[in-house]
């Protein structure tokens, strides 16, 4: 009674509002977005695994005509794991006294230094890949008077120039989901360990790291995700330092690839008008690849967290005398100076490198048009994908968190993280191969296929805000707006969506600039042919015709862009509270 | 067993100070409770105390040695969090035996000093138990446990009992001062609840606004508060507001509100002083005699049954609601009857009226 005075209104409205609420239609509704997740989202993701089978006689005909092309995947395959699995472990070592300090000590600056973390995020990977080549690389195609003052030219191989392009990427990742969780944790449990006669170190391995070890698992798992599947950083690094490249004639691609880097090379031979009459096997490697790479994610997904489920106190033995020692003085010190020294050495220079180099080098004649035209391009994808992430993203949220029972959540849950760990461009490929076997008439657009692939790597950022959000919030609130004679969309309305507006936009900048940086997905779905940004600055790369000035100035115009919208996140952020 | 000795410690926290310029002993072996409501700093003093926070300013020697220097996990103390914090990952044997285990004693040391501790809070048959599936009360048990089981000479204990039944509260607070007491440690322990540190204290330390108010033995305190705020925070008390109106050998009379007068000991006021007049509710008495002296008319508002007790509400001529509490084999009196209430000079408590006003003296904060 009450609440229909009170919402007063046209009576058309409020006709539209009751028929929205009414319980076919939100069932309707609900059941859209479940259909869409499966048919576009989580179907396409796991297609290719079929592909094994139906495409066997094209795989076969690969091995017959590049029969070093097994040993190729594998060895790609391999190295992406070897890389991923070493920054992730690094990352820890480093990223653990750094968590720490920003979330246990009061300091001047700590806002400051929070900010910091944040910028290579900022970043997409592709301008990324090229800034840490430029710093640390040996790089061959840069004439010698372009050399920018400071850079270290000191690595050859792909597997190094990986791990410190992994750095850069994913050493942020891990200080921000490390410290999330550290903040969640009492430091009276500190406290009360030390009481009872614990050093910091023995009260910090024997009490904060137990009840830590599924934050690390969480930081472990997104470093991981993160460094198995980016593919632009990668396909630029390896590019400017000369250990990338693809050759039209033979249709193969060579140099030290790893599994995205070879997506990449594949991809965009595929695309090629010489490699036609080999695009089947070319697209049977590719499917290989993916299928490797997507189980494999899996499988580690499952490792890491069966591990940080089992895990116990590292050793049970107690040193009192020697963890004293290393709790205190010197070692401490030397402890956060070099997680200092690591953030700025191995992240901070190597991101902004590219700032100075653009400051010192000589423009080059470049077409605007095409330049204007990618970065156009990307935000054109990026802005309907993050739409349709929301109109989907936010439902699905719901509906993990506000119906059906905990077994329907929790597997709901798992399932939307698919797409986070597997790798954008296997999941591209697999995106790929799904319509295209379809075969549909006419074949689907590409931009529409490249707009649904990234629909399917960014639908998750949104859930996973939001269901965050929901979670944390009293159900008994909108029950009561609904007591109080509200319609349940307008207790929605009126009631949550006011507070989880702050988590929704942060998703929603979260997923836009992820997809504005994205290079694997596109580059896997469309080859060469829809030149977004970051496509757009890998093929400025390209030893035959280098345009390194325009690559820079394409990723600072992206830079900024971003960080315009990250500053932008933690502004709604700051105002939430 | 060590002495403890604050001088003038103080810690703000932003713009609240939380404790105030407090100078504080504590002597080797003693039992001290420090009693406040909350939020008056109780729980900020006896951290700086355990060295869990340095004061903002001020001094703390323990054996007069100053040990702001001293890492927390030098200081040997056993220490009970008033939000308990066990730890979630280890049993309840685990945590007991934690302070030994850090500090790499023997397995057999452990197990015994583990077994002893439980033993004595009588968790031994749920020592393979996570905080987690304990009550309340077990869990702060536990607690308790893990900071006996670091056999230190001190122990601090922050609200130790509060969350336990109330039978179970009363049956541990007798084995605390009995385990103080043989152990010869040197306790401090912080409470809200005045009959807790009544019952269990050697000395009590009353604390308002981070300040100390007053400090003396359970039955000082009770008997002879010297502030008005402690006669009110400690037991219960009936207040009569008046102004002194003659002065006789070595008495006072007290005009009160609504034209009554009763004749007091002068205590050191002379005439024109405003006081404070006040008996606890178990001191009066209430009968029909209206010749009787030092009584003043009234009407029975009510009755509440106590148990032990049975308790009226008075509303004297004065305009003043009182309490006076009667044994059950006393005479009784019947709601809206009028009845007279017997002031027993002997058992009054006397107090100038504070400037900023009763009220305001006896609030909280
Ligand atoms: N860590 C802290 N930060 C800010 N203020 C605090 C902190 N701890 C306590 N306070 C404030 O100090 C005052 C005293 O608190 P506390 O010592 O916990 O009181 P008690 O234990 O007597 O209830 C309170 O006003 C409280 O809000
Ligand atoms: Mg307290």
């Amino acid at each position: 009674m009450l609440g229909e005075g009170q919402e007063g209104g046209t009576p058309l409205r409020r006709r539209a509002l009751n028929f929205l609420s009414r319980r076919p239609v939100i069932a309707g509704w609900y059941g859209g977005v479940l259909t869409y997740f499966f048919i576009f989202v989580l179907l396409p993701t796991l297609f290719v695994l079929t592909y094994i089978f139906t495409g066997f006689p094209d795989i076969l005909s690969l091995l017959r005509i590049q029969p070093g092309a097994l040993g190729q995947i594998g060895g790609a395959v391999l190295l992406s794991y070897q890389v991923a699995i070493i920054v992730t472990l690094v990352d820890l070592v480093f990223g653990l006294p750094l968590a720490w300090f920003l979330v246990r000590r009061r300091v001047p600056g700590k806002s400051f230094v929070n900010t910091l973390i944040d910028l290579p995020l900022a970043v997409p990977t592709a301008g990324l890949g090229f800034s840490v080549a430029l710093f640390w690389g040996v790089t061959p195609f840069l004439m010698a008077a372009d050399k920018p003052f400071g850079a270290l030219g000191l690595v050859s191989t792909g597997f190094v120039i990986l791990v410190l392009l992994h750095f850069t990427t994913t050493f942020p990742y891990m200080v921000r989901s490390l410290a999330a969780i550290l903040e969640e944790i009492d430091i009276e449990y500190e406290t009360a360990a030390r009481a009872s006669g614990a050093s910091r170190l023995t009260a910090a391995r024997t009490v904060t790291l137990p009840l830590f070890r599924s934050g690390i698992a969480t930081g472990a798992i997104l470093v991981l995700a993160k460094a198995l599947s980016d593919t632009g950083g990668v396909v630029a690094a390896l590019t400017t330092i000369g250990r990338f490249s693809t050759d039209p004639a033979t249709c193969t691609a060579s140099g030290d690839l790893s599994g995205t880097a070879l997506i990449g090379a594949w991809s965009a031979l595929r695309g090629m008008a010489a490699c036609q009459d080999v695009a089947a096997e070319l697209t049977a490697g590719l499917a290989l690849v993916a299928v490797i790479m997507i189980i494999s994610a899996l499988g580690l997904l499952a490792v890491v967290k069966l591990l940080s489920t089992r895990a116990h106190i590292p050793f049970r033995r107690i040193f009192p005398i020697w963890e004293r020692r290393l709790s205190r003085g010197a070692v401490p010190k030397i402890r956060d100076l070099s997680s200092f020294a690591f953030l700025i050495l191995a992240v901070l220079i190597p991101s902004f490198f590219l700032i100075g180099f653009l400051v010192i080098t000589a423009p080059q004649p470049t077409d605007f048009g095409v330049f204007y035209l990618s970065i156009a391009l990307s935000f054109l994808i990026a802005g309907i994908a993050t739409a349709i992430d929301l109109a989907l993203g936010v439902p699905m949220a719901i509906l993990i968190v506000r119906r059906g029972s905990p077994r329907v959540k929790r597997i709901l849950d798992v399932l939307v993280s698919v797409p986070y760990v597997v790798p954008s461009a296997a999941l591209g490929i697999s995106l790929f191969l799904f319509f295209d076997q379809l075969r549909f008439a006419p074949v689907p657009n590409l931009l529409f296929l490249v707009t649904l692939a990234h629909v399917a790597f960014t639908f998750p950022f949104i859930v996973r805000n939001v269901v965050g959000a929901l979670e944390g919030l009293d159900p008994a609130l909108e029950e009561t707006a609904r007591s109080l004679g509200a319609k349940p969309l307008q207790g929605f309305r009126r009631v949550t969506f006011p507070l989880i507006k702050p988590a929704i936009l942060a998703g929603a900048i979260m997923a836009f600039t992820r997809s504005v940086g994205e290079t694997g997905a596109t580059l896997a779905v469309a080859g060469t042919a829809i030149v977004t940004a970051p496509v757009f600055i890998v093929s400025l790369l390209d030893p035959a015709n280098p345009n390194y000035y325009a690559a820079a100035l394409a990723t600072v115009i992206l830079m900024a862009v971003s960080a315009t919208a990250m500053l932008l996140m933690r502004y709604l952020a700051w105002r939430a509270r | 067993m060590p002495r403890i000795e604050l001088r003038q410690v103080t810690k703000r926290f932003g713009d609240i100070l939380a404790v105030d310029r407090v100078d504080l002993e504590v002597a080797a072996g003693e039992y001290l409770a420090i009693l406040g409501p909350s939020g008056c700093g109780k729980t900020t003093l006896i951290k700086i105390i355990a060295g869990i926070w340095p004061p903002t300013s001020g001094q703390v020697l323990v054996d007069g040695r100053d040990v702001l220097p001293i890492a927390l996990e030098d200081r040997e103390l056993g220490y009970v969090f008033q939000n308990i914090v066990l730890f979630p990952h280890l049993t309840v044997k685990q945590n007991a035996t934690y302070g030994p285990w850090v500090r790499g004693r023997p397995p057999q040391e452990m197990e015994r000093v583990g077994r002893e501790v439980l033993e004595l809070v009588d968790l031994l048959n749920q020592a393979g138990f996570f905080p987690g599936e304990l009550s309340g009360g077990a869990q702060q048990k536990a607690a308790l446990a893990r900071a006996l089981a670091n056999q230190a000479d001190l122990l601090i204990l922050d609200e130790p009992l509060s969350a336990l039944d109330s039978r179970v509260r009363v049956e541990l607070r007798y084995q605390l001062r009995r385990l103080v007491r043989e152990l010869g440690l040197t306790a401090v322990h912080v409470t809200h609840d005045q009959e807790e540190a009544l019952s269990v204290a050697d000395r009590v330390v009353v604390m308002r606004a981070g300040r100390i108010v007053e400090d003396g033995t359970p039955r000082q305190l009770y008997e002879a508060p010297k502030e008005i705020f402690t006669s009110n925070f400690v037991g219960e008390n009936n207040f009569l507001e008046g102004v002194v109106t003659r002065r006789r050998e070595g008495l006072i009379q007290v005009a009160l509100r609504g034209e009554q007068y009763l004749w007091v000991p002068d205590g050191g006021y002379a005439p024109e002083d405003p006081v404070v007049l006040a008996w606890r509710p178990e001191y009066l008495e209430l009968g029909r005699d209206p010749t009787a002296t030092n009584t003043l008319p009234g009407r029975v508002e009510g009755e509440i049954f106590l148990g032990s007790e049975l308790r009226y509400v008075v509303r004297l001529a004065t305009g003043d609601r009182i309490f006076v509490d009667l044994p059950l084999a006393h005479e009784r009196f019947k709601v809206s009857e009028d009845a007279i209430v017997e002031f027993n000079p002997d058992n009054m408590l006397l107090y100038g009226r504070p400037y900023e006003g009763l009220g305001e003296a006896l609030k909280l904060e």
